[in-house]
């Protein structure tokens, strides 16, 4: 099953050569780790773009409350303006400039889309409609406006939030300490001021109706529960960021204590309707409360959620160089292994067929040396008990050889030596009584009276005479043919310069031979094979070389004899082996061999053809 | 005239002998079969004339002739061998061989010259 399912990438990785193999190998490990890399940077990077986009909306996030805390206080100065206290008129109008410079600041920090955005343009009407109508219109109206447009602001921040995704963050501990900047503070901080213009007017007054009194009494029990709700943010803030715990408790307690004190005072002076404060003091103590939690605000929950969340985006990043760093390493790690394995194999491979080739080549001791422990070490193994199997092979097919070369000279001389004692046995037997029959045939007819009666006899005689003639003439001519006496009683220089003069009667074709030295007396087994090369050369000549002439040149000397047949011939093509084809030149060689002499053939350029022995007379015969 | 027949076949020397017989004054001293032989018979008898086989049973025809001219010059030596090549009258000649026959086809001038050798014979008129 296993093996079935592989098959197709078998026979894929079959067809590939190893360098094509690794680089397959390499691209899909090198995408695998890129897909693993890219997918890892994407979930990583889907944590640092909101969190960039956070810091930009907390950076609106103090922007807009800074139009908040003055817009707050421009509340209260009208309040107090529109309460008969002339004295503010001037800070009032220096406000109103404050303000107009905190909002033109904040669009500045807007991105398009939300300055462009229906909200913004109604605030910005509202707050142009305010600052040029608000002096007109009675305090509660103003008052309702200023706090709408704090309203419209509000809930502007919170479509902000939305959009820079400070609404919903994913870690708890950052999530309740951008509710409480963004929400719960400045819903309590809202309170504050409320209670500051309130306050503020009806010290102005010096009068205090009972509605006011219960509106006053109101907004201090929304302050209030707007702090619980602050301090429960607080607390879940710190419980997530124990390292901040600190100064978030200051944050608190400041908050706190600033607003039960001017809680204290509106208690006492305001509701119990001593109106001891002046409402300028009134005004200055609230908003030096208010500001200083502004204040904590601006330096130190806004940095803190902003150190938070960069350390977040360090985090992320780190992760990531982290994530690449390791996957590069691992990729390297990969790549360094399969070059290594690409090397080890290809040069294991190229080993085994180095070895091979020469092997080919004819470098039968050559064998593999693979020095590693796989597999393909255990196939240079085999290939070196295949090349010692081959080697034994080739060296019993070697002696096997030789044991048919020394047969085959061993026949060539066997048959000399049968042909001679036959030409020896005919010549001394049948040749003499032949000789004996004629003479005595001779003798016969000496006897028989010359008369017309024994006329036909004596010509039966004769007929007798002529066919004992013919008999001798067959006789004397198988036993040369067999072997020539003169080779064994003149020599072989005689022998050789007989057959000439036979061959030349024979075909017409001139031959020589010419005697270089002659130091006379060679052994048997040389001159024999000497001069039967003679006769097969002559032969060989006879029928293909088309010659008209042939020079034999024969040297005997100390040490050796040597023979050379040269005709004009036509020569031997190159491409033409001489020997396998004429078994009687074939046999010589061997014999030649034998006696440890060599034999050329050899074709000129310029036609002809020469066969050249040399026979060695110091070395001793093989055999 | 003493004649000496150098010879391995029997048949033959039978033959040469009766063939002989009819030239006056001519003895057949003896015969030998092999070369060691034969010179030694002819050291010994100094026949007048030698008959002469060149294939003999052991050794060869051309060292007797050899010994012969080379201690007897005056013997004379008839060659009488089926061994007729030319290398083989050359070889003879040269050897000091008076005549050179073949066995088989020239044997009857064997005779005429012996018959003319013994007419001129001076001790051949005795007999």
């Amino acid at each position: 099953m296993f093996k079935k399912i592989l098959h197709p990438a078998v026979i894929l990785t079959n067809r590939l050569s190893y360098t094509e193999k690794f680089t397959v190998l390499w691209l899909l490990s090198f995408i695998a780790i890129a897909v693993v890399a890219y997918s890892l940077f994407v979930s990583i990077n889907q944590v640092i773009r909101p969190s960039e986009q956070q810091l930009v909306g907390l950076a609106l996030v103090e922007s807009v409350a800074r139009v908040e805390q003055l817009l707050q206080q421009h509340r209260g100065l009208s309040s107090a303006v529109l309460s008969g206290d002339q004295m503010m008129r001037d800070r009032r109008a220096a406000k109103e400039t404050d303000v107009a410079g905190v909002f033109g600041k904040m669009e500045e920090k807007l991105p398009p889309a939300l300055a462009s955005s229906e909200d913004f343009r109604r605030i910005k009407a509202s707050w142009e409609q305010v600052r040029k109508e608000g002096l007109h219109w009675t305090k509660d109206e103003n008052f309702t406006a200023h706090t709408g447009l704090v309203k419209q602001i509000r809930l502007f921040l919170a479509i902000a939030a939305d959009e820079y995704a400070l609404s919903m963050d994913a870690a708890i501990g950052t999530f309740y300490l951008i509710d409480t900047i963004v929400n719960k503070l400045p819903d309590a901080l809202e309170h504050f001021g409320q209670i500051r213009a309130y306050g503020t007017g009806i010290l102005a007054k010096k009068q205090i109706t009972e509605q006011q009194k219960i509106k006053l009494n109101s907004l201090i029990v929304e302050l209030d529960s707007a702090l619980e709700e602050l301090q429960i943010n607080l607390e879940k803030t710190i419980r997530d960021n124990r390292g901040m715990q600190e100064s978030v408790a200051a944050v608190s307690r400041d908050i706190t204590g600033s607003a039960r004190y001017v809680i204290g005072i509106v208690k006492s002076d305001i509701l119990a309707g001593r109106f001891a404060t002046t409402p300028n003091d009134f005004f200055n103590i609230a908003t030096a409360a208010i500001d200083k939690s502004y204040a904590q605000m601006y330096d130190s929950l806004l940095p803190t959620a902003e150190a938070l969340i960069k350390a977040r985006i360090a985090r992320a990043k780190n992760m990531l160089w982290v994530s690449i760093g390791i996957a590069s390493l691992l990729f390297l790690l990969v790549a360094y292994f399969s070059v290594g394995i690409y090397y080890a194999v290809t040069s294991s491979i190229q080993s085994l067929a180095h070895s091979a080739r020469a092997f080919v080549n004819g470098d039968m001791d050559k064998r593999v040396q693979i020095n590693t422990r796989d597999e393909l070490s255990r196939v240079g193994d085999i290939f070196n008990e295949m090349a010692d199997g081959f080697n034994a092979l080739l060296d019993k097919h070697r002696k096997a050889e030789v044991a048919l070369s020394d047969l085959t000279a061993h026949l060539q001389t066997v048959r000399e030596e049968e042909k001679a004692n036959l030409a020896r046995e005919i010549h001394d037997d049948l040749g003499g009584t032949l000789t004996a029959l004629k003479m005595e045939i001779y003798r016969l007819a000496r006897e028989i009276p010359e008369s017309g009666k024994s006329k036909s006899l004596l010509d039966r005689i004769a007929s007798m005479s002529q066919l004992l003639d013919s008999a001798v003439n067959v006789t004397r001519r198988v036993i040369t043919g067999l072997r020539p006496a003169i080779l064994d009683d003149l020599g072989l220089l005689a022998a050789l310069e007989w057959q000439a003069v036979q061959f030349n009667k024979r075909t017409g074709i001139e031959c020589r031979v010419n005697c270089i030295e002659d130091k006379g007396k060679l052994d048997k087994q040389r001159s024999i094979v000497l001069f039967r090369i003679f006769q097969e050369a002559l032969t060989n000549i006879l029928r293909h070389s088309g010659a008209s002439r042939v020079e034999a040149e024969f040297h005997h000397s100390d040490d050796k004899v040597a023979l050379s047949i040269r005709d004009n011939g036509c020569g031997v093509p190159a491409n033409h082996t001489i020997a396998p084809t004429s078994f009687g030149i074939r046999g010589m060689t061997e014999r030649v061999e034998q006696l440890g002499g060599n034999i050329k053939f050899d074709s000129p350029p310029g036609g002809g053809f020469i066969i050249t022995v040399v026979l060695p007379l110091s070395k001793r015969e093989k055999t | 005239m003493n004649l000496f027949i150098v010879e391995d076949s029997v048949a033959v020397r039978k033959n040469l002998k009766s063939m002989l017989s009819d030239i006056p004054g001519l003895i057949l001293a003896g015969y030998a079969e092999d070369e060691m032989n034969a010179i030694e018979c002819i050291d010994t008898l100094l026949p007048d004339i030698v008959i002469l086989d060149l294939n003999l049973k052991f050794g060869h025809g051309i060292n007797v002739l050899k010994e012969i001219k080379e201690r007897h010059a005056a013997i004379k030596v008839v060659v009488l061998t089926n061994h007729a090549g030319e290398p083989y009258i050359s070889r003879c000649k040269k050897a000091g061989a008076d005549y050179f026959f073949d066995k088989t086809f020239q044997f009857l001038q064997v005779h005429s010259v012996l018959k003319g050798m013994s007419s001129c014979m001076p001790g051949s008129e005795v007999q």
